[in-house]
């Protein structure tokens, strides 16, 4: 059994640096990873029989959906956003924030009711779940790949749903929190085969990631 | 030629050479099969009434669904599948107290816009074992499937066991309100077992519960000391050690038939739908990265039809299991020898009298009108398994 290999897909960028920092803590470590200079796609540890690739936040839950990837590592605004058909398994806690609705002041009076107002956002799928499910509001969605604060500036949309980490973009921009959607972290994501077929090592990998995540 | 009138719409395909052989003999075996356990076809229509369907029957999203209306305005539904079209069948036409043995095969249909390059027409197998609720018949439906899949030459998979009670069981334990249910629910859908672990204690949940919580969140193999451990610690709780009994019972009948080696219980299972009542059980192999069967007891679906009756059934996924066959190199199909016979239209009575005689010798043989010399068809036609030759 132990002679296949588990593929871990991470998604790139700070997650990625954490996630490697928290499996060395366990034992794990990948130095061809490490090279800066490397063009190699997929990284290989042959002691645990893991290989690991990076891939593009969004991607990472498709990877693991169709089995590509037996486990993933990304943002769970990704996730939700994604909607795929993984298993979320674990809150690794880093990479901490929320989801908002943002705004100018003003805006706030716009949420009370249930009129149509715009909504500028990169994610569509968690801003409509929240207008329509959670506050009942019909809402028009503007779909963004960036800088979603300037739309209310320019009066693109009423306010916006978007990632808030500290704050500080929006009250330089004269925006603020309206309300709070969710809070988001890392998560790890496996895929449903691989829980059933290798549940014994994922299952292990995982509580022990749990430990590392206490210390 | 416009291009355009050569794609087939997202979702759909065309099947044909080698993967469709490959499929013929996959479902030839599945039928052999469980044609030796006494099941006879159905074939129920490609589209049905949408009530059949929808009615509390599935909880399917009605978005989910292809759908048009007849001319009298009524809304029809390709079906997405067949046990609800079984179900209304057997109501109708099965009304004396036989027990009821029925397989199937055909297409299903998703309009599922998350299944994004994926297939929105896929072949499904099953069978449904109509009006006995009994151990023996559970035993009965899970041995067809490791039979069925160890027919197709599979043999590294795994049938997941678990139980509808068991969830409800928990819940009746905790006395959790509607909202909490719901959390709880994600948490196991989702595996995560820290979370629940957390919200359980945020909820001031007691240990022993909490406990018994992440217990049931594991997977086991029967006969096992976890699993005797389990069996122990619920022992106190009436639903829950109810339903693991059962599981322990079912799996000494499957013992009997021999299939143990490929069954695990998955207590924290849950149905995305509540259309279980009894078992559910779902099957996993190697590269594939969905299951390759699902199903269950399913105890109210015939009342919807105003025919109580005890039902269990299975679907394989044909599609998933032939990928699975083919990334795992077991399916391996023998290229049928063929004679090409070559004529021109003048020695055309030779040529049909030759392929005649050959045909009764079961020999599979093409005939091939020469519209310029046999050289050329003879280099265009032959490989290793065709046999070119002219008649003159």
């Amino acid at each position: 059994m132990n002679e296949k290999y588990l593929t871990i897909a991470l998604g790139k960028g700070r997650l990625a640096k954490s996630t490697m920092e928290l499996f060395e803590k366990i034992g794990i470590t990948c130095t061809e990873m490490q090279d800066k200079k490397t063009r190699k796609l997929i990284f290989v540890n042959e002691e645990y029989k893991l290989r690991f690739f990076l891939a593009k936040g969004p991607d990472v839950p498709t990877y693991v959906e169709y089995g590509a990837a037996d486990i993933g590592v990304v943002g769970r605004d990704t996730i939700l956003e994604e909607n795929r058909n993984i298993l979320e398994v674990l809150d690794l806690g880093f990479g901490k924030c929320k989801m908002c609705i943002c705004g100018p002041k003003e805006a706030k009076e716009l949420l009370k009711h249930q009129e149509l107002i715009r909504v500028a956002t990169k994610y569509p799928r968690i801003a409509k779940d929240y207008f329509y499910n959670k506050k009942y509001q019909t809402v028009e969605i503007i779909k963004l790949n960036g800088s979603i604060e300037l739309a209310p500036i320019v009066e693109l949309s009423d306010v916006i749903c978007d990632i808030v980490e500290t704050g500080s973009t929006l009250r330089e921009n004269g925006l603020s929190v309206l309300e709070e959607v969710c809070d988001l972290s890392a998560r790890v994501v496996v895929n449903q085969v691989s829980m059933r077929m290798e549940n014994e090592r994922i299952t292990r990998l995982i509580y022990e990631l749990k430990q590392a995540l206490q210390e | 030629m416009k291009k355009t009138i050569l794609h087939t719409p997202e979702g759909v395909r065309d099947i044909y050479n080698e993967e469709i052989e490959k499929r013929e003999v996959i479902i030839k075996q599945l039928k052999d099969l469980i044609k030796t356990y006494g099941y006879d076809n159905i074939e129920t229509p490609t589209f049905e009434y949408m009530s059949v369907y929808y009615k509390d029957i599935t909880l399917r999203k009605s978005k989910d669904l292809y759908k048009f209306f007849d001319k009298d305005g009524n809304t029809l539904v390709l079906r997405p599948d067949f046990t609800p079209s079984i179900a209304r069948a057997v109501s109708k036409y099965f009304t004396d107290d036989k027990v009821i043995r029925l397989f199937y095969v055909g297409n299903v249909f998703a309009n599922n816009r998350r299944y994004q390059g994926r297939l929105k027409e896929s072949c499904q197998f099953g069978g449904e074992l109509i009006g006995e609720e009994s151990i023996d018949s559970d035993a009965e439906i899970i041995s067809i499937i490791v039979n069925a899949l160890k027919s197709c030459k599979l043999d590294d998979f795994q049938i997941s066991v678990g139980h509808a009670d068991i969830f409800k069981g928990l819940i009746d334990i905790g006395k959790f309100d509607e909202d909490d249910t719901e959390t709880i629910r994600e948490y196991m859908l989702n595996r995560n077992v820290f979370g629940l672990e957390e919200f359980l204690e945020s909820n001031n949940t007691s240990k022993d519960l909490i406990d018994m919580f992440l217990s049931i969140c594991k997977m086991y193999t029967p006969g096992s000391d976890d699993w005797n451990r389990l069996l122990d610690k619920a022992n106190q709780y009436k639903i829950l050690s109810k339903s693991l009994n059962y599981l322990n019972d079912l799996y000494e009948v499957l013992r009997k038939y021999g299939v143990e080696k490929y069954i695990s219980f998955e207590t924290g299972s849950l149905s995305e739908y509540d259309y279980y009542t009894g078992i559910t059980f779902a099957g996993y192999t190697y590269k594939s990265g969905e299951p390759i069967v699902t199903g269950g007891r399913y105890d109210n679906l015939l009342s919807n039809f105003g025919n109580k009756r005890p039902a269990i059934g299975f679907g394989i996924f044909v599609d998933q299991l032939q990928l699975a066959l083919d990334r795992q190199n077991i399916l391996y199909i023998e290229k049928s020898n063929k004679i090409i016979i070559c004529y021109k239209s003048c020695d055309r009575k030779k040529a049909i009298n030759e392929a005649i005689k050959l045909r009764k010798q079961s020999n599979i043989v093409e005939l091939i009108l020469l519209k310029d010399d046999f050289d050329k068809a003879k280099a265009l036609y032959e490989d290793e398994n065709v046999t070119v030759m002219e008649i003159k």
